[in-house]
């Protein structure tokens, strides 16, 4: 390989990512499942604790269209602009909701019929109209979990009785599924799925951790297969502990023996968010410069959730620590100075006895703060500075995208406050990570071919 | 040592013929649209009837611009604009702190650090591309020579204005506005106006605005009246230098005489 300067070699665990993939792709095929639509939780898949329901998440599914179905999913765009579904909505939705209107999924089977929908529960944005698209098409049952959100004086009482109200959702919704579908919720299972919940955010922690070392054991093109395995795509989950487990001892093992994902490695780079799926191949021309792309808040699951600890491991946030990113954030939300904001109300290590204790702790740990709208989207923009500190990027890739996850606000903020640390931003525009009807795929290698000669960086000769 | 340097762009194809540091030879053509090699070798046999060299003097040619690999038969060589752009400025003006680069399709700015490198790089988004394209258009619909243009204000006495964000908006609005009586000189400052308004937003992109010496480059130069605009608005003394016009041609006609060759990584480690 031209330009090699450090070891490489494939990765061992990718057959295994391969094998997950394909099976969940095919999960809805069970002809005893009952198919529901949505996300039940990005901590705790509590529908495996049903017998035999299977919930299809919408965000892998768009993108997996996206990225190997190109003209399917141009087809299925079409279909949902033609009944309403503008282009300011979600890219991944336009394609995904397009196979339900067609009746027939991207490899040409037929599209397995929406018994349910359990929407992801979010207020004010496009997130709340998925479950709509699933119930106008057919009268199906959609639970949603009210996302509680009061914008007066802090209120300790109110936080526990917003998130009280959260938990009696989500309790109704297992209940109603219950009695409509004649399945009774496996408590056991449902404990088990807690208790397994943490042992996969542990690996990836220390996966996460491992990836600041020089050269990157892995790049971001290996985590896209399998970053979403265990939260948004759903799979049993021991065989998903089994494979984290395993891809943290081989990353461990590549940092501890040098070998790098990108052989030719000696410029990092980084992304806020999920690529455009259309156009993977960047990923492979960038490294062409010896670039390396070193992650995302998305991949890394660092979003804002996560910190640097003193000794250097990535871990919970801890909200409690009032620095001068979380002061900025108390300005955005109007929280008192002297409380302290984010702690959290039902704790991990909360004793769970009854129904009510598992549902306290998937909602909990899913979402801590009722008083705020999604603190950590407050927090991300400003935690990027931190992600390209911890992993030492020397540059940042950031869409400015029409809708969905690349249409944050505050992008350019972003590029500005990552400026001031010395990383290099580039902007590049499209309509979203599953939606190529803007972008410009000639437009962008321009770019990425000026944006690197301008920092010193030549093509190795191909 | 001789070197040859030619910027394929959109709307013309340029060629400089650089001796010792020194430009002695250039032309300029139109760039031929699917006919760009032929269009770029009467070019190259132009700026080189006008050195009073022949090929076989040139020991190194580089091409840049949007339409250098198609001249890869010719050149040896490619590098990207904004490379280029830079070079030509530093050589031009070596105090340079910003260049802009304003050409038929493309508006490029760097700002320059202490180091003479590239610190930020800005390059038009989409819907504001082809600011010289649009304008070369617009001067031909309104009938309209550059001589014509030169003493226009900066923006329409009477308040008229065209789209800036789309040019495609902006010439319906601009022939809206024709249908509606306004004068063909009025249409114009309105049309550069939003020219300008496009170019200042990519400057004012850049997050720590060096402008002790702004450096302009490009076709753009040529038009009196869009630097003027330009001036008034941005409020930014520019430095156009007598080759401004052929600033991509000369900077890589510089790159292939080895004029800051280390601005590449693996060029300055070996």
């Amino acid at each position: 390989m031209k330009g090699q300067i450090w070891e490489t070699r494939p990765l061992e665990y990718w057959e295994k990512a391969k094998e997950l993939r394909a099976r969940w792709e095919k999960s809805s095929d069970r002809p005893d499942t009952v198919v529901g639509q949505g996300n039940t939780s990005f901590v705790v898949d509590w529908q495996q604790a049903f017998p035999a329901v299977t919930v299809i998440e919408d965000n892998p599914r768009g993108s997996t269209i996206a990225a190997k179905y190109l003209k399917e999913a141009r087809e299925f765009r079409l279909a949902s602009e033609i009944r309403g579904w503008g282009r300011e909505i979600c890219g991944y939705h336009g394609v995904f909701w397009g196979e339900q209107f067609i009746g027939r999924q991207a490899d040409g089977t037929p599209f397995p019929e929406r018994q349910f929908v359990v929407p992801i529960p979010c207020v004010c944005d496009c997130h709340a109209k998925r479950g709509q698209q699933c119930r106008d098409f057919k009268p199906v049952p959609q639970w949603m979990t009210d996302f509680t959100i009061y914008l007066g004086d802090y209120d300790e009482a109110r936080q526990e009785s917003m998130l009280e109200h959260r938990n009696w959702c989500l309790l109704k919704t297992i209940n109603d599924m219950e009695r409509i579908f004649g399945q009774a919720l496996d408590e056991e299972k449902l404990l088990e799925l807690i208790r397994t919940s943490n042992e996969i955010k542990q690996y990836r922690q220390e996966i996460f951790t491992l990836m600041a070392h020089k050269p990157a054991p892995l790049s971001v093109k290996e985590l896209y297969s399998t970053y979403a395995l265990g939260g948004l795509v759903k799979l049993p989950m021991k065989e998903v502990v089994e494979f984290w487990k395993m891809v943290r001892d081989e990353v461990k093992w590549r940092t501890e023996n040098d070998v790098a994902a990108v052989g030719t490695e000696r410029y990092r780079w980084m992304e806020a968010h999920p690529p455009g799926y259309y156009f993977l191949k960047y990923y492979r021309y960038m490294e062409k410069y010896g670039a390396v792309c070193i992650g995302s808040q998305y991949t890394n699951f660092t979003f804002a959730q996560l910190e640097r600890k003193a000794d250097g491991s990535i871990s919970d946030r801890d909200y409690t620590v009032v620095d001068e990113n979380m002061k900025a954030i108390r300005q955005l939300d109007g929280t008192p100075a002297d409380k302290v904001a984010y702690e959290p109300i039902f704790s991990r290590d909360m004793p769970i006895e009854t129904r009510e204790d598992e549902i306290r702790f998937i909602t909990g740990a899913d979402a801590r703060h009722p008083h705020h709208f999604k603190p950590d989207e407050y927090l991300r923009p400003y935690a990027l500075n931190e992600f390209a500190d911890i992993y030492q990027v020397d540059g940042a890739l950031l869409p400015l995208w029409r809708s969905g996850v690349g249409c944050t606000l505050t992008r350019k903020e972003q590029a500005r406050r990552l400026r001031k640390v010395g990383v290099n931003v580039m902007h590049y525009e499209g309509n979203q990570g599953g939606d190529n009807t803007d972008f410009d795929e000639k437009r962008m290698i321009e770019q990425l071919d000026q944006w690197m000669e301008s920092q010193g960086l030549r093509k190795f000769e191909e | 040592m001789i070197t040859a340097g030619i910027d394929v762009g959109i709307e013309n194809v340029k060629v400089v013929i650089l001796e010792d540091g020194k430009a002695i030879g250039r032309s300029k053509g139109r760039s031929g649209g699917w006919k760009r090699l032929a269009a770029t070798e009467t070019a190259l046999g132009e700026a080189l009837r006008d050195a009073g060299k022949t090929a076989g003097d040139v020991s190194r040619t580089v091409a840049t611009g949007k339409g250098k690999f198609d001249v890869a038969s010719i050149a040896g060589d490619v590098i990207t604009e904004p490379v280029a752009a830079l070079k030509a400025a530093q050589f031009l003006c070596q105090e340079v702190t910003t260049v802009v680069d304003v050409g038929a399709d493309e508006t490029l700015v760097a700002s320059v650090n202490e180091k003479g490198r590239i610190e930020q790089l800005v390059i038009n988004e989409k819907c504001a591309a082809g600011v010289g394209s649009f304008l070369r258009n617009m001067a031909r619909r309104l009938e309209l020579s550059l001589a014509d243009m030169d003493g226009l204000p900066p923006v329409a006495p009477d308040g008229s204005t065209v789209s800036d964000g789309c040019i495609v908006f902006g010439e319906l609005d601009a022939l809206n506005l024709l249908n509606n009586g306004v004068s063909a000189k009025e249409v114009a400052s309105a049309v550069t106006a939003s020219a300008v308004i496009r170019v200042t937003n990519s400057i004012n992109d850049i997050t720590v605005p060096r402008l002790d010496k702004v450096v302009l480059l490009g076709g753009l130069t040529k038009n009196t009246a869009f630097v003027k605009a330009l001036n008034a608005r941005s409020k930014i003394e520019f430095a156009i230098p007598e080759d401004a016009e052929y600033g991509g041609a000369l900077g890589a006609a510089l790159y292939a005489a080895g004029w800051g060759d280390s601005y590449y990584m693996e060029n300055k480690t070996a």
